[in-house]
C-alpha cells in the first residue's frame, strides 16, 4: 500500500483523507442512503397501497362487467320476441323454444343455466335438463313485480330478469351459474395476490388464488392489508383483494437491492477517488519534498525547483524559488547588516551613558527644585505668621488699653476724680504704667518683625529664582551654595523671632 | 188458555218473521278475460256487455228465481294465466259459465281445461277456428263472435271488391295467425287471387319495417293484417313511415280494435288506408230499437257516454250482450246451472232477437258458431276514433 506508510509522527496523506474524508462520507452516505430508503418505502408502500385499492376497484369492476354481461344477457333473452310470443303461443313454445334454448350460451359462461319460467315460476324452457322452476319462491313474486332479482350465495348466483309484454311481467328469464366460474375470467388471473368475492352475509362466494399469496397470505395481511370494493351494479357482492406480498414487495426489494448496489458503488467510488487523489497530491509532493533535501543539503541557494506540474504545484514551486532567492540576498546582506549594528550598539551604548549623566543631573536638579518648594512651602506660614504678629496681637492689646483709660477718664470726669491713695487712684496708676511698658514693647517687636519679614523675603525671592532657573544646571552649583546661607538666615532669624514672641506673650 | 196460544202463536210468528231469509245463492257468470294488458279494452267491453246483460236478467227476477254474478279474472293474454283462471273457476260452485275472450292463444291453451273442469265456455271475442271446431266432443265451446274460417274470406272479399289482387299477409305468429293463414290462403286459392308474400312477427316485436317493406317488395297492392292492438299499431307505424305511394291498403282482422290501437297510432292511421273487420256497432245497428234500448242501458250503466261513438268496442258488447241473454236461455230452459245440461241445452236454443240479429238457431250440435260471413262488415276510424261501419252486413243487404 504505497502512500500508506507514515511519514515522520504524522499520518501520511492518503491515510489522512480516508480517516478524515472517507469515514464521514461514509457514514453520510449510509446516512443519506438509510433516509432514501425509509422516504422510497413509504411513498412505495403508499403508492402501492393506492394500486392495490385501485386494483381491488379494478376487479370489482371486471367481475361487475361480467355480472352485467350475464344480466344483459338475460335481459336480452327476455326481450327476445321469440320468448315472449312464446308465452302466449303455445306452439312456439313447443316446437320453437326446445332448440332454441339448447342453443342457448352464454359466451364465457357456457355452464351458466338459463330457464323461462312462467308467472309463478313454473318452468316453460331451459338450456339445462334440470328444468326445474321456482313455484313459491318468495323472490319470484318480486320479479313478478317487474324487478330484476339477483341472489347470491356460495352455491349459485341468479340472476332472473323479467319477461314483460306492455308493460305487464308474465314469466321471468333466469340465468343461474355457480360462482366459481368467475375463476375462469381470464382478466383476474392476471392479479397476483388472492381474489375473494363476498355476499352480503360475508360468505365467500369464491376464490381465485395466485400462487405467491397462499404461503404469504399472513405477511400480506399484515403489511398489505386487504382492500375491499363493492360491485358498481350489484351492491351486494364485494371483491377482496389480497395482493401478494413477493409480487407487492418486488418493487421494494429492487429497491433496496438497488439502494446497496448504489451505496457499494457510491463508495468504492470514493474510495477510488480518495487513493487516486492521494497519488496525484503526494506524487509531487515527494518530488517536492526530495529537491528541498537535495538543495538543503548542497547549501546551494541558486538552485531551483522546476515549475511543473498542476497549477497548485507550480505555484508552490515558484513561491520556494522566490524564498530561495530571498533566502540567498538575505545572506549577503547580512555581514553588512551585522557591521551596522555594531556600530550603532557603540552609538547607543555612548549614547545611553550621556544619557544617563543627563538624567542624573536632571533628577538631581529636579530633587533640588523639590527641596527648595518644599522650603518654600515652609516659608509661607512664617511668614504669615510674621505678618500677623506685625499687625496684630500687641498692637490690640495696646489699643484696648488706651480706649479702658479714656472710658476711665470719662467716668473720672462723671463720677469725681477719684481721691490719692484709694484704690481706684492706684489701679488708674498701675494701668498707666502698664500702657507705656506695652507701648515700647510694642515698638522694639515692630522692628524685630520687619526684619523677620524682610529676611523671610529675601529667602522667598531667591527661591523663586533658584526655581525659575532650577531646569538649568548651570545654576545648580550657585543654588548649591546659596543654600546653606539662606538656611542658616532663616534659622537665625527664625529663633530670634521666635523668642520674641514668647517674650512678648509673658 | 186461549189468550196463552194467542200468545204463543205470536211469539212463534215474530221468531219466524225475524229469521233471515235464505236466499237462493247468486248463479256465477265468470269472465276470463285481457282486462290489464294489451288488449284490455277488449276484456272491459266483454265486462260491461255482460253487467248490461246481467243487469237486464236480474231486473226481471233473475233466473230460476236467483240472481246472476259476474265474478272476473284478468289473463291479460297470457295462456299460463288463464289456465290458472279456468282452475278456478271450475271449483267454484253456482257456475253457470265463463265467458272467455280474447285472445285465440289464450282459448286455445284453455281447451284441455274447459273440457276437464267441463265448463260452459262463451266465446264473445275470439276469432281462432279452432275454438269452435277444436275436437272436443261434448263439446263445452260456443262462440258468438269472428271465425276466421269466414273472416279470412271475408277480407279477401272486401278487397279483392276495391281491386286489390295480390296480397301480402302480416300475421302474428301465434295459434290466431296461423288459423287466420289457413282461410285466407284457402280464400285466395279459391278465387284465383294470388299471395305475394307472407310475414310472420311475434307478440312484442319492437318494428315490422322490414317485414311491411318486404310485403311492398313482393308486389303486394294490399296488406292483409291479423294483429292485435300493439303489434297493429307497430305495423300501421311502419306503413306510415313510407313514402305515401308505397303505404299499401291494409284490410285487417278485427284484434286491433281490443285494445288502445287509435289512440297509439292515431296520426298514423291518417295516413294509412285503413280497413277492418266488425260485427256490430251502434251507428248503424241492424235493429235501431233495440240498440237504442242497449245504448240507454249502456248509459245508464256507464256514465259519461255521450254518443254512440263514445261506446268503444262495440262489438264486444254487442257479443257479450248476446250470449249472456242466450245462456239465460239455455238455464231457463235446462231449468238448472248443470254444467253439462246447460250445455246440451246450448244447442238446442229456441231462435231469440239478439241485438246483433235474429238467432234462428244460435248454436246446434257440431255449430257453434252463432255469427257467419252475413254478420261481418268493414269498419274504419273516423278522426276521433269512433269506428265508423262501411255499409250494411251482407245479412241486411
Amino acid at each position: 500500500m504505497a502512500g500508506m506508510e507514515t511519514t515522520g509522527k504524522g499520518l501520511s496523506l492518503r491515510s489522512r483523507t480516508l480517516l478524515q474524508v472517507l469515514l464521514p462520507a461514509v457514514l453520510v452516505i449510509l446516512a443519506v442512503g438509510l433516509w432514501v430508503r425509509a422516504v422510497a418505502h413509504r411513498t412505495v408502500q403508499e403508492e402501492m397501497g393506492r394500486r392495490q385499492s385501485l386494483h381491488a376497484k379494478h376487479i370489482a369492476d371486471i367481475i361487475d362487467t361480467q355480472m352485467d354481461f350475464i344480466a344483459a344477457a338475460a335481459v336480452n333473452v327476455a326481450r327476445n320476441d321469440l320468448i315472449v310470443n312464446s308465452l302466449i303461443d303455445l306452439t312456439a313454445r313447443e316446437i320453437y323454444l326446445p332448440p332454441f334454448f339448447n342453443s342457448l350460451k352464454i359466451p364465457g359462461f357456457p355452464e351458466a343455466i338459463i330457464r323461462m319460467t312462467d308467472y309463478r315460476g313454473r318452468p316453460i324452457a331451459s338450456n339445462n335438463w334440470n328444468n326445474t322452476g321456482y313455484q313459491d319462491q318468495p323472490w319470484y313474486a318480486e320479479v313478478m313485480k317487474g324487478h330484476r332479482h339477483i341472489s347470491v350465495s356460495p352455491e349459485i348466483i341468479r340472476i332472473a330478469t323479467p319477461i314483460q309484454y306492455f308493460g305487464k311481467t308474465e314469466g321471468a328469464v333466469t340465468v343461474e351459474f355457480e360462482p366459481e366460474v368467475f375463476r375462469r375470467i381470464p382478466a383476474l388471473q392476471s392479479f397476483s395476490g388472492r381474489i375473494t368475492m363476498e355476499d352480503g352475509q360475508g360468505r365467500r362466494l369464491f376464490a381465485v388464488d395466485a400462487s405467491p399469496s397462499e404461503k404469504s397470505a399472513g405477511r400480506a395481511d399484515a403489511v398489505l392489508g386487504t382492500y375491499r370494493h363493492a360491485l358498481p351494479h350489484f351492491s351486494d357482492i364485494t371483491a377482496v383483494y389480497t395482493p401478494a406480498v413477493d409480487a407487492a414487495f418486488t418493487q421494494l426489494e429492487g429497491l433496496d437491492n438497488f439502494m446497496i448496489g448504489a451505496l457499494v458503488v457510491n463508495l468504492l467510488s470514493l474510495l477510488s477517488g480518495v487513493l487516486l487523489n492521494a497519488r496525484i497530491v503526494s506524487a509531487p509532493l515527494k518530488r517536492f519534498a526530495a529537491r528541498i533535501t537535495a538543495i538543503t543539503a548542497s547549501k546551494n541557494l541558486n538552485a531551483a525547483i522546476d515549475e511543473e506540474g498542476p497549477s497548485e504545484y507550480r505555484t508552490v514551486a515558484r513561491a520556494f524559488n522566490i524564498l530561495l532567492a530571498e533566502l540567498q540576498t538575505s545572506t549577503i546582506s547580512r555581514q553588512q547588516l551585522e557591521h551596522i549594528i555594531k556600530e550603532k550598539t557603540t552609538a547607543l551604548e555612548t549614547a545611553q551613558h550621556e544619557l544617563v549623566r543627563k538624567a542624573f543631573q536632571a533628577g538631581r536638579a529636579q530633587l533640588s527644585g523639590m527641596i527648595l518648594h518644599n522650603i518654600g512651602n515652609l516659608m509661607t506660614p512664617l511668614k504669615v505668621h510674621g505678618d500677623q504678629l506685625k499687625s496684630h496681637d500687641a498692637l490690640k492689646l495696646v489699643c484696648h488699653g488706651k480706649s479702658i483709660l479714656r472710658e476711665l477718664f470719662k467716668a473720672q470726669k462723671t463720677t469725681g476724680a477719684p481721691t490719692e491713695g484709694s484704690r481706684e487712684m492706684q489701679l488708674l496708676t498701675d494701668l498707666k504704667r502698664l500702657m507705656t511698658f506695652l507701648n515700647k514693647v510694642e515698638t522694639r517687636r515692630k522692628q524685630q518683625i520687619n526684619k523677620l519679614n524682610d529676611q523671610i523675603n529675601a529667602i522667598d525671592d531667591l527661591l523663586i529664582l533658584q526655581q525659575s532657573q532650577m531646569a538649568t544646571p548651570l545654576m545648580h552649583n550657585e543654588i548649591e551654595h546659596l543654600l546653606p546661607i539662606v538656611a542658616g538666615k532663616v534659622h537665625t532669624s527664625t529663633n530670634n523671632a521666635t523668642t520674641a514672641m514668647h517674650r512678648e506673650k509673658k | 188458555m186461549r189468550t196463552l196460544s194467542l200468545t204463543a202463536s205470536a211469539v212463534i210468528f215474530l221468531l219466524v218473521t225475524a229469521m233471515p231469509i235464505r236466499s237462493a245463492p247468486s248463479i256465477v257468470i265468470g269472465l276470463d278475460a285481457d282486462m290489464s294488458s294489451g288488449s284490455a279494452r277488449s276484456g272491459e267491453a266483454i265486462r260491461r256487455g255482460i253487467v248490461l246483460a246481467i243487469e237486464e236478467i236480474n231486473r226481471s227476477g233473475g233466473l230460476l228465481g236467483r240472481q246472476l254474478k259476474l265474478v272476473v279474472k284478468d289473463h291479460r293474454g297470457n295462456p299460463a294465466r288463464g289456465i290458472d283462471n279456468l282452475a278456478a273457476f271450475g271449483k267454484m260452485q253456482n257456475l253457470a259459465a265463463v265467458v272467455g275472450g280474447l285472445h285465440t292463444p289464450v282459448v286455445m291453451a284453455e281447451l284441455p281445461h274447459i273440457h276437464q273442469y267441463r265448463l260452459v265456455f262463451l266465446v264473445p271475442w275470439a276469432a281462432g277456428a279452432a275454438i269452435t271446431d277444436n275436437g272436443y266432443s261434448p263439446n263445452f265451446v260456443f262462440r258468438l263472435s269472428v271465425n276466421d274460417s269466414l273472416a279470412g274470406p271475408f277480407l279477401v272479399d272486401e278487397a279483392a271488391r276495391r281491386g286489390h289482387r295480390r296480397f301480402g299477409l302480416l300475421l302474428e305468429q301465434t295459434a290466431w295467425g296461423r288459423s287466420n293463414y289457413q282461410s285466407i290462403k284457402s280464400a285466395l286459392g279459391v278465387r284465383g287471387l294470388h299471395l305475394a308474400n307472407l310475414q310472420w312477427f311475434h307478440w312484442g316485436v319492437s318494428t315490422l319495417a322490414d317485414k311491411v317493406s318486404a310485403l311492398e317488395a313482393a308486389g303486394a297492392d294490399a296488406i292483409l293484417l291479423v294483429a292485435n292492438a300493439p303489434e297493429g299499431a307497430t305495423a300501421i307505424e311502419a306503413l306510415a313511415e313510407l313514402p305515401p305511394h308505397r303505404r299499401l291498403p291494409v284490410y285487417a282482422h278485427w284484434g286491433i280494435t281490443g285494445g288502445r290501437f287509435f289512440d297509439a297510432a292515431r296520426e298514423n292511421i291518417a295516413k294509412v288506408d285503413l280497413y277492418f273487420l266488425q260485427t256490430f256497432s251502434f251507428l248503424d245497428p241492424p235493429f235501431p230499437a233495440r240498440a237504442e234500448h242497449m245504448f240507454q242501458l249502456y248509459q245508464k250503466s256507464f256514465p259519461g257516454v255521450q254518443s254512440q261513438t263514445d261506446v268503444f268496442a262495440p262489438a264486444g258488447t254487442a257479443h257479450a250482450y248476446d250470449l249472456i241473454h242466450l245462456l239465460a236461455q239455455a238455464v231457463a230452459k235446462a231449468g238448472t246451472i248443470e254444467r253439462a245440461a246447460v250445455r246440451r241445452t246450448l244447442e238446442t236454443l229456441p231462435p231469440m232477437q239478439g241485438l246483433l240479429k235474429h238467432y234462428a238457431t244460435p248454436f246446434a250440435s257440431g255449430h257453434h258458431d252463432a255469427l257467419g260471413m252475413e254478420d261481418f262488415r268493414l269498419a274504419r276510424y273516423d278522426r276521433q276514433g269512433a269506428i265508423v261501419p262501411m255499409g250494411k252486413p251482407r245479412a241486411e243487404r
